[in-house]
């Protein structure tokens, strides 16, 4: 459902060029769970923005659902992005002046989703991700694990069938981390399919295949038993 | 040490030149804009304190009502309320002096056309001028003494102290300088040219005060008196009440009133308009917005700098932490930044005196008065500025001073605890801002909208190249100029259509009708030469022989009539052509009305039109009205100038332009527009670099949510959408706060105009559209920037 052929994706300011994204090809089917791991700096946010329709790649093909999008235009990704993914990340880019329930909301906010309906999938996503109680509380008012899980809320909520995380457990302590792993493990067992980024081995091992990155290549993938 | 900070703080300037720049000019704007503001409100405040004792001097006015009518405010009074005074109170220092008219003036063989009124030899005792040449205090007391100003004595004689020396009025009376007084400030409500001696045997105050006390005495005189120890005002007020009740109301048809009113002269100006005033008065609304507009320009001005100083020193967290860390105090710290504020409200203040020098010519001419600028001289104003901008440095210093010198060194470092606050205040001050603006716009849209309704009014007359003769027609018909080549048509009057002499009638011109009305001569082709029609029935016509006789009391019908649409009214008629036909005794005999012409305004706007009764009588006419061809206006004014110079050899032909006369009926009302258009542009400055200041902080602080909303699936429509839904808020909240104080403050204005628009919800929407065009203009290039970013732009930029 997705598949990358030789992406290139390079960065420049004024005196440095930085090739973030090197001739990289990867497929993820449906229903996969795959994690992408590597040092910092090789390039793993950059594969997942690219993947997300976030960004754009500069060179190389992309089948997003079968179609090619590497030369979509912003607004056309947008269309494609607001039905069809869901994010996750490792700060949780929470909305500061919105509580926990409008944080969730936004993500349906874009996809004409009546009054009622919004009501009543934010409960539902928040019941799942077991933060139902903290629905009016600000996203400061809450832990790092229980602001993540909020964030989880909002990627599920729309019920994407992709859903991306950039380091998810990033930021979280041990206990906190194994339970955010535990809701994407869940939402995948469920048929979305997840592509996470992750430092963590532990982490990585809930997932069924790894991808390492080096300097923006693909060095090695790993399939995991399930 | 010192220099130590002070290279940070120029190095700091340097490196953010825009932000110190808008920051700078910002201020600077502000302050120049109050400066020129409170010079002009100074000037209005000071009215008359450049006359030695002038809390002492007072005036006395008149006025009247019928028993229908509110009273009538006139400036002049009857010329012999002073003599009455005089030999009842201990007043010795009361005097006349004449409304004035045009003489010809010859000095050697050069001869002119000016200005002259007759003054009391007492005049100048009331009013103790700055003296340029001779002695004032003598001046006027022989029959031949006159006084100049010095712009007049340079004009006549060439120099400033011609005393001793002679001028020719009318090639009949030689006539003595005996001093010279400066040139009248702005801030005065007196204007006169030169001033004779009332003594002198053929002043027109002479051949009234040979009679006795009367009632009905033409000559209107304003009187003036300095109020001594041993009188009191109320002595003043009694005896005018005798003055009425012993030579006023035995002779008074029934039901008309008249009284009198003793005012200070430094309250004159702020009267409302009244009949027969020297000068335009000043419109207090426009007074109260300038001041109230330069406060709140400067207010805004100094928030903005306060503002963007305070989001420049957070910036600075990193250089606070390692000051900090190497043992700065929070003493020092405070001294540094208040210091730097310093040096750039120090900056903005040079920066303001030159914008001002530079405006200041520009908004005298746009509000036609004469404020000067004198640092030297002026003990108060640069003073103010000084302290003004102190104060605003070291508010700007101090906030950002104390916040971040409180701060830890590893706080200020990492720079957690100062993001820039106080966004609700720049919105609250945005709010303000855009509150004076739309109050701006909407008085600049009232203002045009009233100047193109005067205009409207005197554009009734069609005064396309027609001309006005002064006194041409007292010395001989219009025919003598209706046959020069390039005259299309000449016709004359007594004065119209350029104001009507002050006297009125009063009188019952109808059963039951007991009112004022004002009489006016005109030739017979004097209505079709201004382009009118008549509203019903017909005007004079040559070919009926019975139109042209004089009104007189001596016939038993007077003299066939037209009258104005206020006539109509005022006469109690139903409708225009109701009055057709009926007979009014306004020349004591029956006259019949043939027809009734439009209204149209011979004084200032401000003042209503009066009912008028318009009659052919030769023997009055004065002034004639040539209307010539376009292509020979040239050949044509050059025919009435050598005509002219065959009637009367001794003075310069008195010619101008009607349409110019008439502009000037309404050229006040072009003055309050100007200014409020350019307190509006500098207001439009601020506003607009208030609502960028916060366009930009608004669009730093949610770059991020933007980028969350966008990989949400939020479009660039809805990010715009969104982003300028919260910009408009405060111009909203703007309207809300502008249009209350809006409405009463031009009701007001309004108010003083006889005729005016009414105020519609019209101008209140467009202004408020306006405004609201003008800040989307601002931050629409923020909003789209954000708008435009790419989702992952706008989340790396943590």
């Amino acid at each position: 459902m997705l598949r990358l052929e030789s992406i290139r994706k390079t960065y420049r300011t004024t005196e440095v060029e930085t090739r973030a994204l090197d001739d990289v090809s990867l497929e993820v089917a449906a229903g996969e769970f795959v994690a992408i791991m590597g040092p910092s700096g090789c390039g793993k946010s950059t594969l997942l923005n690219i993947l997300g329709l976030l960004d754009s790649p500069d060179g190389g093909a992309y089948w997003f659902f079968g179609e090619e999008v590497s030369k979509y235009s912003e607004q056309r990704l947008t269309a494609l992005r607001r039905t069809g993914v869901g994010f996750i990340f490792q700060s949780f880019n929470l909305i500061d002046d919105l509580n926990v329930a409008e944080n969730v909301e936004v993500a349906l906010l874009y996809r004409h989703v009546s009054r009622g309906d919004r009501k009543r999938r934010i409960a539902a996503a928040l019941e799942r991700v077991g933060i139902a109680h903290r629905a009016r509380h600000l996203p400061q008012q809450l832990s790092g694990g229980q602001q993540q899980r909020v964030a989880i809320a909002r990627a599920l909520v729309a019920e994407p069938k992709l859903i991306l995380a950039d380091e998810p457990t990033g930021n979280l302590d041990t206990e906190n981390g194994a339970a955010v792993m535990d809701l994407l493990a869940g939402l995948n067992a469920a048929g979305t399919t997840v592509v996470m980024v992750t430092h963590s081995l532990v982490h990585a091992a809930r997932a069924k295949r790894t991808v390492k990155l080096l300097d923006g290549r693909v060095v090695s993938e790993t399939l995991l038993a399930a | 040490m010192l220099r130590n900070y002070l290279m940070a703080a120029l190095r700091n300037l340097a490196r953010n030149k825009l932000h110190a720049a808008i920051g700078i000019c910002g201020l600077a704007v502000g302050l120049a804009a109050a400066l020129i503001a409170a010079l002009y409100v100074r000037n209005d405040l000071t009215y008359e304190h450049f006359l030695p004792g002038y809390a002492r001097i007072y005036r006395i006015s008149s006025s009247y009502a019928d028993p229908a009518g509110a009273p009538v405010p006139i400036d002049v009074t009857p010329p012999d309320v002073a003599r009455w005074l005089a030999v009842r109170l201990p007043i010795r220092q009361i005097a006349r002096i004449d409304v004035g008219s045009r003489h010809g003036i010859r000095v050697g063989t050069v001869s002119s056309l000016e200005r002259l009124s007759w003054a009391d030899p007492e005049f100048f005792d009331i009013f103790r001028f700055p003296v340029v040449a001779g002695d004032l205090a003598r001046a006027l007391r022989r029959p031949d003494d006159i006084v100049l100003t010095r712009t007049l004595a340079r004009q006549l004689f060439g120099r400033d102290d011609p005393v001793g020396q002679t001028l020719l009025l009318d090639d009949k009376h030689l006539l003595r300088v005996a001093a010279v007084i400066e040139d009248l400030p702005p801030n005065t409500h007196l204007n006169f040219g030169i001033v004779a001696s009332s003594l002198a045997s053929f002043s027109s105050f002479t051949p009234l005060d040979a009679q006795p006390l009367a009632f009905g005495k033409s000559v209107d005189a304003y009187t003036y008196f300095r109020l001594p120890q041993a009188a009191t005002l109320d002595q003043v007020r009694a005896s005018l009440h005798d003055f009425i009740a012993a030579l006023y109301k035995p002779k008074m048809a029934g039901g008309l009133r008249f009284s009198f009113s003793v005012v200070p002269i430094a309250a004159i100006h702020r009267l409302p308009p009244a009949e027969g005033a020297m000068k335009a008065r000043g419109s207090p609304a426009l007074l109260y917005a300038i001041a109230a507009v330069g406060l709140l320009i400067l207010l805004a001005a100094a928030i903005n700098f306060v503002n963007l100083s305070t989001a420049r020193a957070a910036a600075r967290h990193v250089e606070v932490g390692i000051r900090k860390a190497v043992g700065a105090t929070r003493r020092t710290l405070i001294v540094q930044f208040i210091g730097e504020a310093l040096l750039r409200t120090g900056l903005a203040l040079l920066v303001a005196l030159g914008i001002a020098e530079l405006l200041l010519p520009v908004f005298n001419r746009l509000s036609q008065s004469r404020l000067t600028f004198d640092y030297l001289h002026d003990s108060s104003i640069l003073p103010a500025a000084v302290g003004f901008a102190s104060v605003v440095g070291v508010l700007a210093g101090l906030y950002p001073a104390v916040i971040l010198s409180s701060f830890r060194p590893v706080t200020a470092l990492r720079g957690g605890a100062t993001r820039a606050g106080g966004e609700a205040v720049r919105s609250a001050l945005v709010t303000v801002q855009f509150a004076v603006l739309t109050g701006l716009a909407i008085a600049i849209v009232v203002v045009f909208d009233q100047t193109s309704y005067a205009e409207r009014m005197v554009g009734r007359l069609d005064t396309t190249r027609i001309f006005a003769v002064n006194g041409a027609c007292g010395r001989t018909d219009a025919d003598t100029f209706r046959t020069l080549p390039g005259v299309v048509s000449a016709a004359c009057s007594a004065s119209a259509p350029l104001g009507y002499i002050y006297t009125k009638s009063f009188g019952t011109v109808r059963r039951g009708v007991k009112t004022f009305f004002t009489d006016e001569a005109v030739d017979f082709d004097f209505f079709e030469l201004y382009g009118l029609k008549p509203v019903a029935g017909r005007f004079f016509s040559r070919d009926r022989g019975g139109d042209a006789a004089p009104g007189g009391t001596s016939s038993t019908r007077g003299a066939p009539i037209v009258i104005n649409e206020t006539a109509v009214r005022k006469f109690g008629f139903s409708s225009a052509r109701a009055a057709v036909g009926e007979l009014v005794n306004v020349f004591g005999p029956p006259s019949e009305i043939i027809g009734v012409v439009p209204d149209f305004p011979t004084r200032s706007i401000r003042s209503p039109i009066d009912a008028t009764v318009f009659y052919v009588d030769p023997k009055q006419f004065d002034l004639l009205s040539v209307k010539v061809s376009a292509p020979q206006e040239a050949q044509a004014l050059a025919a009435i100038d050598a005509r002219w110079a065959q009637l009367d050899p001794s003075r310069p032909v008195s010619r101008f332009p009607v349409a110019q006369m008439l502009r000037e009926l309404y050229a006040d009302l072009e003055a309050d527009g100007a200014v409020f258009s350019a307190c509006s542009a500098i207001a439009l400055l601020l506003a607009c670099a208030g609502m960028y200041g916060l366009a930009s902080s608004i669009a730093e602080r949610r770059t991020k949510e933007m980028g969350i909303r966008k990989a949400m699936g939020a479009g660039r429509a809805d990010v715009l959408r969104l982003l300028l839904r919260q910009l408009t808020l405060p111009v909203l909240w703007a309207q809300l706060l502008a249009w209350p104080v809006c409405y009463v403050v031009m009701d007001r204005w309004l108010a003083g105009f006889a005729y005016h628009i009414e105020l519609g919800a019209a101008s209140f929407l467009a202004a408020g559209a306006a405004v609201i065009a003008i800040s989307w203009a601002t931050v629409l290039g923020h909003a789209l920037r954000v708008a435009r970013a790419r989702p992952v732009a706008a989340l790396r930029y943590e």
